[in-house]
């Protein structure tokens, strides 16, 4: 069967056609990240105004790239939270009059649980459970048990700060850019991660995450440091921090729990220095790391058709009645 | 012409669906849950009107002013639904509608029609009925809206205006007339759009500073 998958939740605009859940037929992209990065984040009204330009265009490429016509379509997956409101209005309005149109069910999908997904998906294959869920993004930052479809159980999340929006507040510091996550670890490479001595947070506080502080500690080096600050060793430093404290936490589920199988997802999964982490941990723990590729690990509607994919029987009957919802917990209910 | 036409300018949404012998209106207290029952809607309005949507020669859309999130909700939908069936989609401004309304109550001469948006600000247009044609709109502070005379406040009271509420019969007329031509290409289709959008604080910020 093939799924129509639809992700608008921030500032890329997604169409992806995704066969039996496993084989990507299309996956489209349009990023806004030019466009917002002269305001140094992301607008909602300018990129719910520019998903609205977007999404037919991408559609109609969508469907010719993966040489569809629209009577092939079995089911439309859509990102219905959480996320922007205005921006994913956008998405399930399109896709709520394709599935009117073509009379096909369509399936609100959990953008956070669709990123973990990405991870299978990656690898060709469905969801295998139980594992350890890794969410690590600009705006999340969780470490879930998942034993199956829409089946979670928190383990630990963030106090304050998510990691991507670490990065983003020191690159914005250090005027290195937008987005922080790509630059700091463009800057960091070469550099000496054990240069700055750097805050482990919450080291040994058990199951929660807290990156404010790192924030702080970066920039009181950059006053001390004055014209002596070594760029690259500072990045590299930074990128340690946060892959030593994600990697306490997970260590410490994998002794907790019988998961042998850790899946990272999220935006900040393409961070090097935080892959090879949790590559050196998995192997010492016997356990499978599963990544999702570079294009799989930022927001795309592919995942978002893999997840539809997997958790169809989950979806409510009346799913055309199901509105978008800024805030929504992993495997909690639809939003009616 | 059988057509359905939408407006979700507002909190409440106004659909409405017509044909060669009339036309059907109803408001549906929507709230912020519009997008939740678009599809309700919009199967409501066709079964009520006893008309399929494959009957349809037209879909209308309203294209504000008002609130854009409503707009652009109704805007996703309709476009993409134009675009999958291969109806026609023609996009009617408050302002069309309320000229036409004007003209429905043959008022004629020069008029000024005034919308609030923001917290003070009013869109301001000026016409010559039964001409349809208007200037381009013009953001005023409210506080000056009652300040010249024939000045018509779209769903709007405020001393020295004449609040005036667009009519069901005037849009069955204005979509009859076919004084717009409506999109029927995906590039004609992707122009049918929310047209007074106003810049958001952070543009305008960065317009300050640039």
């Amino acid at each position: 069967m093939i799924t129509l998958g639809i992700e608008s939740s921030c500032d890329d605009t997604s169409v992806a056609l995704v066969k039996d859940g496993v084989e990507v037929l299309a996956s489209l992209v349009s990023s806004q990240i030019e466009i917002h990065r002269r305001f140094g984040g992301v607008v909602p009204e300018v990129a719910s105004r520019k998903h609205l330009e977007a999404i037919l265009p991408l559609l109609n490429e969508a469907m010719t790239a993966a040489r569809c016509e629209f009577k092939d379509i079995g089911q439309i997956a859509v990102t219905a939270g959480p996320g922007l409101l205005g921006p994913l209005l956008i998405g399930l309005s399109t896709a709520k009059a394709l599935a009117w149109q073509l009379k096909v069910p369509m399936i609100p999908v959990n953008h956070i649980e669709a990123h973990l997904t990405a991870s299978f998906l990656a690898a060709g294959r469905k969801p295998e459970f139980p594992y350890l869920g890794l969410i690590v993004s600009g705006g999340n930052s969780n470490l879930v048990y998942v034993t199956g479809p829409r089946q979670f159980k928190c383990l630990a999340q963030t106090l304050d700060d998510a990691p991507g929006e670490l990065f983003d507040k020191v690159a914005r510091h250090l005027n290195l850019g937008y987005p922080g996550g790509p630059v700091i670890q463009k800057t960091g490479e070469g550099g000496d991660p054990k240069h700055y001595r750097l805050p482990r947070p919450m080291a040994g506080k058990g199951y929660v995450f807290s990156f404010s502080g790192l924030k702080t500690a970066v920039m009181r080096i950059v006053e001390q440091e004055g014209d002596r600050l070594n760029m690259a060793d500072l990045c590299a430093s930074l990128q340690q921090a946060v892959a030593d404290s994600f990697a306490e936490k997970v260590e410490m589920a994998l002794n907790e729990t019988s998961a042998r199988r850790l899946v990272m997802a999220g935006g900040v999964a393409a961070n090097r220095p935080l892959r090879e982490k949790m590559q050196q941990l998995a192997d010492a723990h016997k356990a499978e790391l599963l990544l999702p590729t570079i294009h799989l690990c930022t927001d795309n509607a592919a995942m978002i058709a893999a997840h539809g994919y997997f958790t169809a029987d989950a979806a409510p009957a009346n799913s055309l009645e199901v509105n978008a919802v800024a805030s929504w917990e992993m495997g909690g209910p639809h939003n009616f | 012409m059988k057509y359905l036409f939408i407006d979700a300018s507002e909190n409440s949404t106004f659909a409405q669906t017509g044909n060669a012998t009339g036309f059907r209106s109803q408001v549906f207290a929507t709230d912020r849950n519009f997008a939740a029952r678009i599809t309700n809607i919009c199967d409501e309005m066709l079964q009520n009107a006893d008309m399929a949507f494959a009957d349809l020669d037209l879909l209308a859309v309203c294209t504000g002013p008002g609130s854009l999130t409503g707009l652009r909700v109704a805007a996703a939908f309709l476009r993409t639904a134009a675009m999958l069936a291969n109806k026609p989609l023609v996009g009617i401004s408050i302002f069309d509608w309320s000229l036409q309304t004007l003209v429905e109550k043959n008022i004629s001469g020069g008029v000024r029609l005034v919308m609030p948006t923001l917290i003070d600000k009013a869109f301001s247009i000026n016409a010559d009925l039964p001409d349809l044609n208007h200037s381009q709109p013009e953001l005023i502070e409210r506080t000056t809206a009652g300040a010249m005379p024939y000045t018509y406040g779209i769903r709007f009271s405020y001393p020295g205006v004449t609040s005036l509420q667009p009519e069901p019969t005037a849009l069955h007329k204005l979509i009859n007339l076919g004084c717009h031509s409506p999109a029927r290409s995906l590039p004609e289709i992707l122009n049918v759009l929310p047209l007074y959008v106003i810049p958001s604080q952070a543009e305008r910020k960065f317009k300050e500073a640039s």
